[in-house]
């Protein structure tokens, strides 16, 4: 791991099931989670993304591979897609909290019982008059507010996102998204952010990693991922992803076919299916079909899994409006 | 904090009121409580009476001194039957207690052992329940032998198995709840989490199904009595005044039909006031109203004044839409005052956040029906001759309105091939093959690959995006001339959003088939969509060509787009907090966005702004709409 990772995952695996229904979700995933800062997961449904990212907030056992960051284990905290769910229906606002801030130790709390109700949805910018009431009187982005206050409250070092803005209209998402840049500030988090929403991720991130089918395909600063991709499926992505006032980038949109089963992935390549740069379109590449590339690792110089990455200068999508 | 009281003591109150109005809720209410009264009062004002032997007077029927006759040994049948209450219902309640408290413990057990103790039990507690509790009863109640509390064990243990079901259940599925895990994720102790996030929010069912087993456990004590495997004598209960009476049907009917109404009453009573208060427990849940309007889809009846001409070039015009729906809070408008055209081939887009009535208006467009709506408005041109549910005559052309729903799993019927499902669309007077061969086409049309194998299919054999294709090709099978598409993209993955999307501009433009695209998203209908109706609380706030996106005049449209992540540049510029509209019910008071919108002055506030058309060729219902621009 490197000296600058809050948290580090080390060839991570994790499945499900036994036996026959045995299904390995996520398939030997390294990255770095840059301290105060964020790694953006992105990925489309099968992707992995939430089972990884479950995985390091403590939800699931893992299979093989390690999540740690040296001697000191951070504290963990985690907010949900859906904040009607994350809440006990018959709990009051200040329950909910109190609970989260006895789960740190005594000696390391900030907070004093009395003040921490009050102050942690202050910094979420609500006031105190929602202590006492109960999850049903507020609405998805006021809920979602209190739960990145409740994940305050527990004094967390890392933040897990997993698709925290999902369920919200764009408006509302707005103000929760600049909200997290905020507190992130204040605090000095480091946030896992995982989103299906490329763009939402590019808002957030400083580092991008993209999965597909339980793998990890690219991985790198926010700047040289999305206006350098270099796997054809980033690229893809980006492409399909819907600009205001632009017209669909129709020329690297997927080979038309489905996502592959993640029960089933295809051999070598998880992509060589709808890949446009693969053996479908290039016949000489059949060695897409019967090798899995190496996988993209932050830690080493090779981000992307591909054996025939797209040219770094080659092509670079939107350059114009490339910013900083 | 007092406030905070009020609020919840409020909310307790409308409950109440809820219940006490509720068909069964009173009802029961009342007969549980005379029946209490009578258990605690009965033995003490009419033990002397019941258990006077009268034999000059035995085995009569109803007098004046005994309103329902005497039995063999000539004692007051009511008395007796009144008597009765207090032992028959001290044991269905003992029996239930026993029951209960056994059965929940064990539930909650096995649902927190390990899974292969967890499997086994569930098995073993299935074929007991497949057990009636009185059988079981009689088999616990004949290895103790007969007796009060024999009885009353054999149906506790009866009852547990039921008790035990349920509770693992309910367990389980809360244990899977994101904030029970999450509790858990964050180190809260496995006692604190149970005692404070399962056990309350299994309580409330749990109770309601106790409440009705009182009813079971009476039929069921009764019935061993009744069958001499309970209360002996000298001690009576219903079920032992049965046997009695039955002896002497004949002649007194009343001596068997006074108890056995009782039971009767008991079973009935306390099943209609579980049902009370379970309804009352459901509708408490916040979320009854939303979805009820939801579910609420509109229909269209030409009618009202419109407020200008409808255009006679138009494919659509729509003039004056208005569509109303009763929801738990009164009558709400989700659609208010909406006026705009579709041109032949034309794609427009109609963007809005959830609730500003963008997915009701597509329903009313397409005529499609739902109960406890009301629709108004006025509906032209040659596609709104022939809508679904018109009841203007056909004219024999094909100039057709076919929808598109958001999540093709639930349109679709899980038990019918997709094939079959799709030819339902077909047009009429074709033969069987026709269709078919019509359906592969159209299947291919919308690059469905392997299209004859596909429509053999089931639904959930298909990815959604080719269940969504499936839906548009059957869309197509009418050779409609608008296809309404409500979030087409929604449920799927980007880049299948990005191949749905390019096919459907494909059968646009080169069937010139007219589409109202539906979306939450502007940067999708920007993207596809000439033209843009932004919608905001029910009515068009601006019309806009999709090219203009970025320079909108409406103060709500700016702020949708600025709230719009965008993939390159970290954003600066400050993401502006539309915040949420008001609810359907809210009256028209001025414009909508006034409380939120930075540059709502007094007249905002006071007037309903009428839509202005602008230079740029858009129109746009803000009374500062030229001011807009100078401020950003």
């Amino acid at each position: 791991m490197t000296t600058s990772a809050a948290l580090s995952v080390e060839d991570l695996s994790i499945a499900y099931g036994q036996g026959r229904n045995r299904f390995v979700a996520v398939r030997g995933v390294t990255l770095d989670l840059p301290l105060r800062g964020t790694l953006g997961l992105v990925g489309e449904s099968g992707s992995g993304k939430s089972t990884l990212g479950r995985a390091v907030a403590g939800f699931l056992p893992v299979h093989a591979g390690t999540i740690g960051s040296g001697p000191e284990r951070p504290r963990i905290g985690v907010v949900l897609q859906n904040p009607r769910a994350s809440f006990n229906p018959r709990m009051t606002v200040h329950r909910a909290l109190l609970e989260a801030w006895e789960t740190v130790p005594a000696a390391e709390r900030r907070l004093s019982r009395d003040e921490v109700g009050a102050q942690v949805l202050a910094d979420v910018g609500l006031g105190a008059d929602a202590l006492g009431r109960f999850p049903h009187e507020f609405s998805g982005g006021q809920l979602q507010r209190i739960a990145i206050a409740r994940a305050l409250a527990a004094q967390p070092d890392v933040l897990v996102l997993d698709e925290v803005t999902s369920a919200l209209d764009v408006g509302v998402q707005a103000t929760i998204l600049r909200l997290l840049r905020r507190v992130q500030e204040r605090f000095g988090l480091t946030y896992l952010f995982i989103s299906h929403d490329l763009a939402v991720v590019a808002q957030m991130s400083d580092v991008v990693a993209v999965m597909y089918v339980g793998r990890l395909l690219e991985v790198g600063p926010v700047a040289d991922v999305l206006q350098r991709p270099r796997h054809p499926y980033t690229r893809a992505l980006l492409d399909s992803a819907p600009r205001l006032g632009e017209p669909l980038a129709n020329a690297a949109t997927p080979v038309e076919a489905d996502i592959p089963d993640p029960r089933r992935p295809p051999p070598g390549c998880p992509y060589w299916t709808r890949c446009a740069h693969g053996p479908l379109r290039h016949p000489d590449r059949e060695i897409c079909r019967t090798e899995v590339p190496p996988a993209a690792r932050s830690d080493r110089d090779a981000p992307v899994a591909c054996h025939f990455p797209l040219r770094p200068d080659a092509d670079p999508p939107h350059e114009g409006e490339a910013a900083s | 904090m007092t406030a905070l009281r009020d609020a919840s003591r409020a909310r307790r109150r409308t409950a109440w009121t809820r219940f006490l109005r509720s068909p069964g809720g009173l009802f029961s209410l009342a007969i549980l409580a005379a029946l209490v009264l009578t258990a605690v009062l009965a033995p003490a004002l009419l033990s002397e009476q019941a258990d006077t032997r009268d034999f000059m007077s035995a085995t009569q029927g109803p007098s004046r001194e005994h309103l329902l006759g005497t039995d063999a040994l000539g004692r007051d049948v009511l008395a007796r039957t009144l008597v009765a209450t207090r032992l028959s219902l001290v044991m269905a309640v003992v029996a239930t207690a026993i029951g209960s408290g056994l059965g929940i413990t064990l539930g909650a057990a096995l649902a927190l052992a390990p899974g292969r103790v967890r499997s086994v039990g569930a098995r073993t507690l299935d074929g007991m329940l497949a057990f009636p509790s009185v059988l079981m009863g009689i088999f616990v109640a004949a290895l103790l032998g007969p007796g009060t509390t024999s009885a009353v064990l054999g149906i506790g243990i009866a009852l547990t198995p039921q008790f035990a079901r349920i509770t693992m259940n309910k367990t389980l599925s809360l244990v899977a709840e994101d904030y029970v895990r999450l509790a858990e994720v964050m180190g809260v102790p496995r006692r604190l989490v149970i005692v404070r996030h399962v056990l309350p929010n299994i309580a409330e069912s749990i109770g309601v199904i106790t409440l009705v087993t009182i009813g079971e456990a009476t039929i069921a004590v009764s019935s061993l009595s009744f069958l001499g495997l309970g209360v002996r004598a000298p001690d009576y209960d219903w079920g032992q005044l049965l046997t009695d009476g039955i002896t002497s049907f004949q002649l007194t009917p009343w001596a068997a039909l006074a108890p056995a109404a009782m039971i009767t009453l008991v079973g009935v009573s306390t099943s209609l006031l579980g049902d009370a208060v379970a309804r009352v427990l459901n509708q408490s849940a916040p979320r009854g109203a939303v979805r009820r309007l939801r579910r609420a889809v509109a229909a269209a009846v030409p009618g009202r004044a419109a407020t200008a001409p409808t255009d006679p070039d138009a494919l659509l015009s729509v003039r004056g839409l208005r569509v109303e729906v009763d929801t738990a809070d009164g009558v709400g408008a989700p659609v208010r005052d909406v006026s705009f055209d579709i041109a032949p081939g034309e794609m427009v887009g109609v963007v809005g956040e959830s609730g500003s009535g963008k997915t009701m208006t597509a329903l009313a467009v397409a005529g499609l029906r739902g109960r406890r709506t009301r629709v108004s408005g006025e509906l032209a041109g040659a596609a709104a001759r022939r809508r679904p549910g018109s009841t203007t005559p056909t004219s024999g052309d094909a100039q057709s309105i076919a929808f598109v729903f958001q999540d093709p799993m639930s349109s679709f019927n899980p038990l019918l091939r997709i094939g079959t499902q799709v030819a339902e669309g077909a047009p009429r007077g074709l033969s069987r093959a026709e269709r078919a061969r019509l359906v592969e086409r159209r299947f291919a049309d919308v690059h469905i690959s392997a299209p004859a194998h596909r429509m053999r299919q089931f639904p959930h054999e298909l990815s959604g995006g080719m269940r969504q294709r499936a839906m548009i090709a059957g869309a197509l099978l009418g050779e409609p001339a608008l296809i309404v598409a409500d979030e087409p993209t929604t449920s799927l993955d980007v880049t299948t959003q990005a191949q749905i999307m390019i096919m459907l501009r494909q059968i646009n433009q080169e069937r010139s088939t007219a589409v109202l695209l539906i979306s939450h998203d502007i940067a999708l209908v920007s993207q596809h969509c000439q033209r843009i109706l932004v919608m905001y609380a029910g009515r068009i706030v601006e019309e806009l060509p999709a090219s203009r996106v970025q320079d909108a005049a409406h103060p709500y449209t700016r702020a949708l787009v600025a709230a719009t992540p965008a993939m390159f540049g970290r954003a600066d510029e400050p993401l502006t907090d539309a915040g949420p509209p008001p609810p359907v019910t809210a009256p028209d008071a001025g414009c909508a966005f006034a409380a939120r919108c930075p540059l709502a002055t007094e007249i905002c506030h006071r007037e309903i702004p009428d839509p202005t058309t602008l230079a740029s060729g858009g129109r746009v219902a803000c009374w500062h709409h030229d001011e807009a621009e100078v401020t950003s």
